[in-house]
């Protein structure tokens, strides 16, 4: 079923992707960038505007007192006399200098029983008649610094017009006693004027601030939304697979930011999936090897008469291409061969299959020890891989007469421990594969073996064998040790070598795969 | 992880001779460099090398494969590869192998020159 689970999977990634293609829902960051930016600007602007109003509002009530305090004032002093006298002619002449102000409604005096002396008005017609009783306007009372006990001052509006008015009232004072009073209202239209003015003004200013406050949302959303925007492309791409996507960066900002480290995230995830592709790629390549490999190794070890083998291989994690070999020629002979190929993986082992199997077929057409390995590099040397060679030791056990011929293409030389002692047996030759058949050559030697001889062949895996220091296990620890072991059983002979490689090697891991074959002449 | 580095340039006792520096660890990993700086050469027509082991700390049988993989090549245009500064280690592993009857190997660059001059 792992099918239709990843087909599920998929599907979900799809809906996901999905989603992210339909966009944002609900307002965008446009919007509500606008309405925010346009909403702030008109709340400030009326605060301001009403923060403006209030004083300039103040400053002109201010302004008006202070004149009407003047004016009035100089009505009440001036006509002191005249209102004392009821001389209403003199009386009238001061209404008209009060008036002269021409913020001036209407200036009024009274006896001190409230009966009009005198009564004027800028329009030219006065709210009440000479000689009637004054009706002082009502209204609420202003209160502002400057402001004489006596002297009140009331907001109220023309009882003509209807128009807003500051009405002033002010004692009559003659030696220090009240003989009438005086009344005058002012307009304030004029404060009206200005404040309806200011309103205007600041409203058309709201207006376009508000204006301008859009358009500046709009583009500073673009600013911060364009980025975002290439941001949600990319990993869209990034998400259906193409790890080559990368955003345009331009900026410095936050985003900026952002952006570079999604670049350094894709390729980091591109390099990681290359890496496990490779990965996988090369352990699947190991593996098929490996298979390879073991499928070329002998199932069991011949039996022969008077005669013990052994036989052991280690294959390394990444190199590989060791073999070991043996071909029963006929009933008394029995060819022994250990090789190493240059090539690692794959390549290595099928240039090994084929090497195994032309040697195979030439070691039975009875042909001689070195011919064997002239006719097996003649058939491989035009096939194999450039490069690619193989090194063998190739010997021909003769059971009966009791001798091993041995041809070396290359391969390290093989041991024969006598009685303690070593002899070497490496006749010269060259690697399989490295040159045509015209150059190719390969001594022959014959060894003659008594009872108890014992004889190694060997990869230079063995010899070659590293500790972490990169040390090498070498030839002569490894002669020493066959020479210590070559008295022992034979199974334990070659545990006793292997055990010393490995106590030298001491965990480091094995570059090259490890081949070891012992035979011995019983005793 | 073991590093080699690949030095050519013309030796500077004929300028026709190309002169590989080999340092560090030629094995199935790093025999790749060498083979692109190998094929640099014969894509230039420099096809008479000298090669100078004398830093080469370890040669593996993919690394001196290399050797053998571009040495047709390289006689089918009359050129060929001449060894110089083998540690005894290598001269072991050059005979063993029988590259010392594929290969020249000499002491010296002078005298891998003067060989190519002989040629």
């Amino acid at each position: 079923m792992p099918e239709a689970g990843e087909g599920l999977a998929e599907n979900s990634a799809g809906n996901l992707l999905g989603q992210a293609l339909e966009g944002p829902r609900g307002l965008s960051i446009r919007t509500k960038l606008a309405a925010t930016l346009a909403g702030l600007v008109i709340l400030s602007l009326t605060l301001m505007a009403a923060f403006i109003l209030w004083q300039s509002r103040q400053a002109l009530l201010q302004e008006s007192i202070r004149r009407g305090l003047i004016v009035g004032r100089n009505l009440a002093d001036y006509s002191a006399s005249a209102v004392l006298q009821k001389d209403s002619l003199q009386a009238i002449q001061f209404t008209k200098d009060a008036l002269s102000d021409d913020a001036m409604v209407h200036a009024v005096l009274t006896d001190e029983n409230g009966v009009i002396l005198a009564i004027r008005a800028a329009s030219g017609h006065p709210p009440a008649e000479f000689g009637a009783k004054w009706k002082p306007l009502d209204g609420p009372a202003v209160h502002a610094d400057g402001i004489p006990a006596n002297v009140q001052v009331v907001e109220s509006s023309d009882p003509e017009t209807g128009d807003k008015v500051l009405a002033f009232s002010f004692p009559v004072i003659k030696a220090d006693v009240q003989v009438g009073n005086a009344y005058i209202a002012m307009s304030q239209e004029k404060i009206q004027q200005v404040v309806e003015d200011t309103t205007l003004k600041v409203a058309l200013l709201a207006g376009l601030f508000v204006v301008l406050a859009l358009f500046a949302a709009v583009a500073l959303a673009g600013v911060i939304v364009r980025p975002v925007r290439r941001l949600t492309r990319g990993a869209l791409a990034v998400g259906s697979g193409d790890l080559d996507a990368q955003v345009e960066v331009r900026s410095f900002d936050e985003l900026g930011v952002l952006a570079r480290t999604f670049n350094a995230m894709t390729l980091g995830l591109k390099r990681a999936q290359k890496e496990l592709v490779e990965k996988q790629l090369l352990m699947q390549e190991l593996n098929i090897a490996q298979e390879i490999q073991q499928g070329l190794l002998p199932k069991k070890i011949p039996v022969i008469p008077g005669y013990e083998l052994a036989a052991f291989y280690a294959p390394a994690k990444e190199v590989g291409g060791d073999l070991y070999d043996f071909i029963r020629i006929d009933a008394q002979r029995l060819a022994i061969t250990v090789a190493d190929v240059s090539g690692k993986s794959v390549p290595g082992s099928l240039g090994m299959t084929m090497a195994r199997s032309v040697l195979r077929a030439q070691a039975l057409s009875q042909s001689g020890v070195s011919e064997t390995l002239h006719k097996t590099n003649a058939v491989i040397q035009p096939d194999i891989r450039r490069g690619m060679f193989v090194t063998m030791f190739y010997a021909v056990l003769d059971s009966k007469e009791h001798t091993i011929t041995c041809a070396n293409a290359g391969h390290n030389p093989a041991y024969v421990v006598r009685g303690g002692r070593l002899i070497e047996v490496g006749p010269e030759g060259i690697a399989l594969g490295l040159v045509p058949a015209t150059q190719f050559f390969a001594e022959e030697q014959v060894v003659e073996l008594v009872p108890g001889d014992l004889v190694a062949f060997y990869t230079d895996g063995v010899t070659e064998a590293m500790n972490a220091a990169n040390e090498e296990y070498g030839e002569e620890r490894f002669k020493t040790v066959l020479a210590a072991v070559a008295g022992r059983p034979l199974g334990q002979a070659l545990q006793a070598v292997l055990d010393d490689v490995h106590a030298f090697v001491a965990g480091a891991p094995p570059h090259d795969d490890i081949t070891l074959v012992l035979l011995r002449r019983k005793a | 992880m073991n590093i080699l580095t690949v030095d050519v340039g013309a030796s500077a006792l004929d300028p026709g001779l190309a002169l590989f520096r080999l340092k560090g660890h030629l094995d199935a990993q790093t025999v790749r460099e060498l083979e692109t700086r190998f094929d640099e050469q014969v894509r230039s027509s420099r096809v008479r090398w000298i090669v100078d082991l004398r830093e080469l700390e370890y040669i593996s049988s993919a690394g001196l494969g290399s050797f053998v993989g571009v040495l047709s090549e390289l006689r089918a245009q009359g050129g060929d590869i001449f060894f110089i500064g083998l540690s005894p280690k290598m001269e072991k592993i050059f005979k063993v192998l029988g590259f010392t009857r594929i290969f020249k190997v000499f002491a010296t660059e002078a005298e891998a020159a003067h060989a190519f001059q002989g040629a």
